[in-house]
């Protein structure tokens, strides 16, 4: 008997998935040997906010191996590329391991104490002369949950100021609002298993291929298994992922918001909306329209929701027509239309992911209601399969930013700051007087680097991020930060970046394994690791440095803990209990690969708001957005409209630009940079250009351009044929070089609700060098 | 006959993934035994490739390793360049498919 490939490949796929149950990848004859006096200890991976599990092997108190772990239920012995390489990211040449002082144009070594004592002395300089909102910390989607915990109880109840926001503001905070706005509770109601287990996934300006590679190969794995999985691309540019999905449909930047509403009109005007789930389980609200841009300093915004009737958000969705979107977006009116027919399929479990696209987007909010308005219009969530799924970038944006809630705005548990009862319990737990926890958020990043800029902001201490790379108009914040006038900049890291460049401390850090830890993932994993080796030189871990500053400002009872991170963690836990986000005791975390909460009784929920799956779903109420308590349970179809750009291209600067990230690289590529593999594998940042443009303008592969936004200008080569393709009209640049700051041309324009600024779209123009 | 083979393992995986996840009080201390069996670091890609990254470009070499190359010993994963990344580049002896 002949099989046929397609037959070859689809046992030997159903053979592996079975073995892949099991857990177990067997490893072909490498030798026992060299693997000997190598102790092996659990982590999650220092990267993405996929969350993989790995085995970090030490011998003689250095990290020898990493490798996928088996037994991890997000990536089954997998990794990608960069985590293959976690072995090298803590060991590049250049680590930090002194303090380092500013003196004139160097920065000298000093010890520790020399280093705390002169932070210090800035911290109550700036308080006594300027009052507690002149000192910030500006925190991290890649900080523990100890160090984020221990940075808001430090600022929030010891200093009193609402003065820490992160980096996860400039890539989570979109999806955060969104879920507020919509559930009233932050972060996906399915998990990961819905890779496995759905047939239908529209991806939204999300490449996953290179950005989430380890949960894209399951979408990959799907869709070899069963026949039936489609894997749709929605997309601005041409990526790997769009060459491995069934179908790529280019959008004009944008015009998602467009399109989203012209997929709810078709299922509204063909009558296939699930009557019955609208009826038990949405309401309908509009908020305001013509909300601004963000792009002046100190700008506010706050909404007005309004309820409607279902009669009259059908009669908003009556503009987006498909004929109408098809003019805006490029898209065909008969694909918007097939594409709300698939979403509609009563025989397809349908998923959306999404991540960045959606996310730094100046209708950031709006853009993620307007994806779950489609899943609610067809009931197709809360369901084993089927779900949308907001996808985290960050290894820790969840369960350190979001969940701890290290935001000005933020306590934790989804508590907010302008709350008084969420001040109040706060202030319980937190053993500090009634009345400290300041009632008013102060700035988003955005706004808290033009508040230093201004001199509003004198002391600003980031840890674990690269803010003068990463922040959007690059030129100004960087400028602001060494205007001096008692301006005075902390950076603790593990490298010399962009922003030591500007410190006037420089403190090493530990990181990844170098400390005990704990992140969360976006399928709300929680996974806890091990201190396994020791940082070089004198680098100590972030946690030591904020309490170790708390210490020296008269806080230090905020901290009176023997055994910190478990206790942290404890005392942590009491926010989320009985409130639908609660976490197991620590010991729990030590025992497993994560455990997605709310962990009840020491059973992990897959499934949020579903009778069965969620123990705060009573029997008989079947799907229940509980923590929507104002609309009784319901989750809330939004009337979002569609809003042009803060800035598209015009004849002056007539091209998109839009900017992301590669595979190889992370982030400001501080780790990745330093590893030989992944810098050979991917060198230096490209212009990614459609080839008639660069025809157009008379330039040649891989020839030098100069693109020149209205706030700065780079020179790159051209890449009119790698592995993204841009489509006409549009250029993409990936971020994590520092030697091209791409950033310094990005917009600081951000979504008013979420303060997300918007690093996908923003006009340029580009001319041969 | 393969109906049913197929019919079984994914019935057997979807009950997998339906269990609850269990503490096993095993876990934390045969990290080892995860270890021996986990895959080494994937082999670095040593010759040009045109990106178009869809796994079936590769296994046209690789599933049954025509002109040389090796032979996969996994051709049902198809995201190869998520795990194998360009290395360094080397001769190859058979006729390359040309400049990236």
């Amino acid at each position: 008997m002949g099989l046929s490939r397609r037959d070859f490949l689809k046992a030997t796929a159903a053979a592996a998935a079975f073995a892949a149950a099991g857990a177990a990848v067997l490893k072909p004859k490498a030798s026992e040997a060299a693997e000997a006096g190598i102790k092996w200890d659990k982590a999650p991976c220092r990267f993405c906010g996929t969350g993989c599990g790995v085995l970090v092997g030490v011998k003689e108190g250095k990290i020898v191996a990493t490798k996928g772990d088996p037994a991890a239920p997000v990536n089954r012995g997998f990794n990608c590329i960069k985590g293959y390489f976690l072995s090298k990211i803590l060991y590049g040449k250049d680590r930090l391991t002194k303090p380092l002082i500013r003196k004139g144009d160097k920065m000298v070594e000093a010890s520790w104490d020399e280093a705390m004592t002169l932070i210090a002395s800035k911290f109550k300089e700036a308080i006594e002369k300027h009052g507690p909102d002149s000192v910030a910390i500006y925190g991290s989607g890649q900080w523990t949950v100890f160090e984020g915990y221990a940075a808001s109880k430090l600022f929030k109840g010891g200093i009193g100021t609402n003065n820490i926001e992160v980096n996860a503001r400039l890539c989570m905070a979109s999806a955060v609002t969104g879920f507020m706005t919509t559930f009233a509770s932050d972060e996906p109601m399915g998990c990961y298993d819905d890779l496995d287990l759905g047939d239908t996934y529209f991806l939204w300006g999300a490449n996953m291929a290179e950005c989430h590679p380890v949960l894209f190969s399951r979408l990959i794995d799907n869709r070899l298994k069963n026949p039936r999985v489609k894997i749709i691309d929605f997309g601005t540019r041409r990526t790997r992922t769009s060459q491995m999905a069934d179908k790529y449909i280019k959008f004009k930047p944008q015009t998602d918001l467009a399109l989203l509403n012209a997929i709810a009109h078709v299922i509204v005007r063909d009558k296939l909306y699930d009557e019955a789930f609208i009826k038990s389980h949405v309401v309908f609200k509009k908020g305001k329209t013509n909300i601004g841009y963000g792009m002046e300093d100190k700008f506010k915004f706050a909404d007005d929701p309004k309820p409607m009737t279902f009669d009259e958000y059908k009669e908003f969705l009556k503009t987006y027509t498909p004929e109408y979107v098809a003019e805006l977006s490029g898209v065909p009116a008969e694909t918007i239309v097939e594409m709300a027919h698939l979403y509609a399929d009563k025989s397809r479990k349908v998923n959306s992911l999404w991540t960045m696209g959606f996310n730094q987007h100046t209708r950031g909010t709006w853009v993620n209601n307007l994806a779950y308005n489609v899943h609610l219009l067809t009931g197709k969530i809360c369901k084993p399969g089927e779900n949308p799924m907001s996808l985290t970038g960050q290894p820790s944006a969840c369960g350190t930013t979001r969940e701890v809630g290290t935001f000005t705005h933020r306590l934790p548990a989804d508590m907010v700051v302008t709350d008084p009862e969420h001040r109040a319990k706060a202030e319980k737990i937190w053993g500090i007087p009634a009345g400290k926890i300041p009632a008013k958020p102060t700035y988003n990043a955005t706004e808290m680097f033009r508040a230093l800029d201004r001199g509003d902001i004198k002391v600003v201490w980031t840890q674990v991020t690269n803010p003068f790379q990463s922040l959007p108009n690059l030129n100004r914040y960087r400028k602001g930060a060494r205007k001096g006038d008692g301006r005075f900049i902390i950076v603790s890291d593990m490298y010399p970046t962009q922003s030591t460049e500007v410190a006037d401390v420089i403190l090493p850090s530990a990181s990844w394994v170098e400390k005990e830890g704990v992140f969360g993932n976006a399928e709300r994993r929680t996974h806890q690791w091990y201190k396994m080796v020791e940082p070089p030189g004198e680098a100590r871990n972030d946690l030591w440095q904020i309490i170790e500053l708390a210490r020296r400002l008269g806080h230090g009872n905020l901290f009176p803990y023997k055994y910190i991170e478990k206790e942290i963690w404890e005392e942590y836990r009491k926010f989320g209990e009985g409130q639908g986000k609660d976490l197991a005791p620590y010991e729990t975390y030590t025992k497993t690969r994560g455990l997605r909460w709310p962990v009840v009784n020491g059973k992990e929920t897959l499934y949020r708001y579903a009778e069965g799956h969620d123990p705060y779903v009573k029997t008989g109420e079947g799907i229940k957005f509980y923590k929507n308590k104002k609309d009784g349970g319901k989750a809330v179809i939004w009337a979002r409209p569609y809003e042009p750009a803060a800035e598209a291209p015009d004849k002056q600067y007539p091209f998109w630009l839009c900017t992301g990230r590669v595979l190889e690289h992370w982030h400001t590529g501080t780790m990745t940079g330093r590893v030989p593999e992944l810098k050979r594998a991917y060198p230096s940042a490209v212009c990614e250009m459609h080839p008639d443009d660069a025809k157009k303008l008379g330039i040649e592969n891989l020839q030098k351009v100069k693109i020149t936004s209205r706030r700065g200008t780079i020179i790159l080569p051209v890449d009119l044929n790698g592995r993204g393709k841009a489509e006409e009209g549009n250029i993409f640049v990936a971020f994590f070089d520092e030697n091209k700051l791409i950033n310094e041309l990005c917009i600081d324009a951000y979504c008013p609700i979420s303060g997300e600024p918007d690093f996908k779209k923003c006009a340029v123009k580009v001319e041969k060098v | 006959m393969r109906m049913l083979l197929r019919c079984c393992a994914i019935t057997s995986l979807i009950a997998a993934l339906a269990l609850p996840c269990i503490v096993s009080a095993d876990e934390s201390e045969n990290y080892e035994k995860y270890a021996q069996q986990a895959e080494s670091t994937p082999p670095m890609i040593p010759h040009r490739i045109t990106d178009t990254s869809n796994g079936m470009y590769c296994l046209g070499c690789h599933r049954t390793g025509l002109n040389g190359a090796p032979e996969t010993p996994h051709p049902e994963r198809l995201t190869c360049t998520g795990c194998h990344g360009q290395g360094e580049i080397k001769e190859i002896k058979h006729g390359e498919k040309g400049n990236k």
